[in-house]
């Protein structure tokens, strides 16, 4: 019985390490993708002077693992209103990784894409991409080591909760 | 001559409460509109040939401009023009900049605001939305059978160039596309290849041999389709500068018929047009009908002999 409750206790240790592990990595992979996005916004409206529509189904034909849902379902809230008032309800299926002020860049991309022309538009994602540099230079920076930690963290309180337990 | 599925894209387009109290309309009414006009805190109306019917707040349709009118607020002009737009300003800056927007289905939305212009003075865009005129397009199939006798030689193998001239609202784009669409989808018996410089995306001809240039200017669109795509004949809609005339006078001397419209309430009218000067000149059309409406034996119109008259 003991064993066994020292077995689980380790196990749910580790797992908890390991998920917030996982899930500061899954936000920088967002963010990256993020970028990848911004970076096809702008050569679409460059080269192509591409519609909302032709945007967001470019997007999706990149089949992104961590945004790809949200950006989907932005594009069919979109068919039928305003890209801005479709962000609202597609917010949902953003990953759970996201913090607060990841969230405000795809607000503020909601806020000017088909709104003006492809000039303009180009340079406010320039200016996305940048605050979205400084977003994932800043986690580096300050949750770069975290992951390695967490992760033996989980470990090591699982090794040492079932020590005690033995 | 009804095409109501016009009037229906015609309001989706608009979308919104405008298209809500647009699909109470009438089948007589869808019919008879030739335009939806909207206008910043004064009106929301349906203009037909004879007369204009406006949208009280109710959403009911009234003649009498004294009733409780509905008056469409500036936020919704916006977001009429953003939808109007397809949710891509980008896609529609240069027609924007022109004062008009063209819409699915060929619908032309004429803008009217405050002018904004740009630091070397040149139109870039319309702030503060006023009136939005939503002319609807026509596609009715058959029209061109009436002048069959102007635009086809003997035995219909052979193609002759048409000038339609008529006022705003007479029919001449509608003409022109069922013409592209008739003789590139062999309704006479033979297929053609026809090129449409189609600037405003109004014309949107769907013959099977019929080859469209959307958003290049009339004069430039026209040359490249001879240049590049062997066509039997050439569309123009709305002949509005002599570098088109001239165009379209060295599309007649390669050997490929022209069917163009152009802006004229009379024959007079017509010859005063400096690009007309060039077109009689060169002899570039052989056959000029000059529209004056439609009723309901179809169009009417006056054959004009070019020669006589100039």
């Amino acid at each position: 019985m003991r064993l066994a409750a020292a077995l689980l206790v380790c196990l749910a240790s580790i797992l908890i390490g390991f998920s917030q592990a996982a899930r500061l990595k899954k936000r920088r992979a967002a963010l990256e993708e993020f970028q990848r996005v911004l970076i096809e916004i702008k050569g679409l409206l460059k080269y192509e002077n591409a519609s909302t529509d032709a945007i967001f189904r470019k997007i999706e034909q990149l089949r992104l693992p961590y945004l790809g849902t949200f950006f989907t379902k932005w594009r069919i809230y979109s068919e039928k209103s305003d890209p801005a008032a479709a962000l609202k309800k597609a917010a949902a299926e953003l990953p759970d990784c996201l913090l607060k002020d990841d969230r405000a860049l795809f607000q503020k991309l909601g806020a000017f894409l088909g709104r003006s022309d492809a000039q303009t538009q180009i340079e406010l994602c320039t200016q996305l991409a940048e605050k979205c540099n400084a977003m994932l230079a800043e986690y580096e920076r300050d949750h770069g080591n975290l992951t390695g930690l967490y992760q033996k963290l989980g470990i090591l309180i699982g090794i040492g909760a079932a020590i005690l337990i033995l | 001559m009804v095409d109501t599925d016009a009037f229906e894209s015609a309001s989706a387009a608009l979308g919104g409460s405008f298209y809500r109290m647009l699909s109470t309309v009438g089948q007589k009414q869808r019919s008879h509109a030739t335009e939806i006009t909207l206008r910043k805190d004064r009106c929301f109306c349906i203009n037909s040939e004879c007369d204009t019917v406006f949208f009280s707040k109710t959403g009911n349709l009234c003649t009498d401009a004294a009733f409780q009118l509905y008056r469409p607020s500036a936020a919704e002009m916006e977001e009429c023009l953003f939808r109007l737009c397809d949710y891509s300003v980008q896609t529609h800056r240069d027609q924007l900049s022109q004062g008009y927007i063209t819409v699915k289905g060929g619908h032309r939305a004429g803008i009217c605001g405050n002018a904004v212009r740009d630091t070397a003075g040149k139109i870039i865009n319309f702030s503060d939305i006023s009136t939005i005129r939503l002319r609807i397009a026509r596609n009715i199939v058959g029209v061109a059978d009436q002048f069959k006798a102007y635009f086809l030689g003997q035995n219909a193998d052979t193609l002759r160039s048409l000038l339609i001239a008529g006022a705003p609202g007479t029919g001449k784009t509608t003409i022109l596309r069922d013409i592209a669409n008739a003789i590139s989808n062999a309704r006479y018996g033979r297929f053609f290849a026809v090129s449409a410089a189609d600037e405003r995306g109004e014309l949107s001809p769907e013959g099977i041999c019929c080859d469209v240039i959307r958003n290049m200017p009339k004069a430039e669109a026209i040359l490249l389709a001879v240049r590049n795509l062997r066509p039997d004949a050439v569309l123009c809609d709305e002949i509005g500068t002599t570098a088109e005339a001239s165009a379209l006078t060295e599309v007649v001397n390669s050997g490929v018929a022209v069917y163009a419209s152009i802006h004229a309430g009379s024959a007079a009218e017509l010859l005063l047009k400096p690009q007309m000067y060039i077109l009689s000149e060169n002899k570039v059309f052989q056959q000029t009908v000059l529209l004056s409406g439609y009723d309901r034996s179809g169009y009417i119109y006056e054959h004009i002999n070019m020669e006589a008259v100039s």
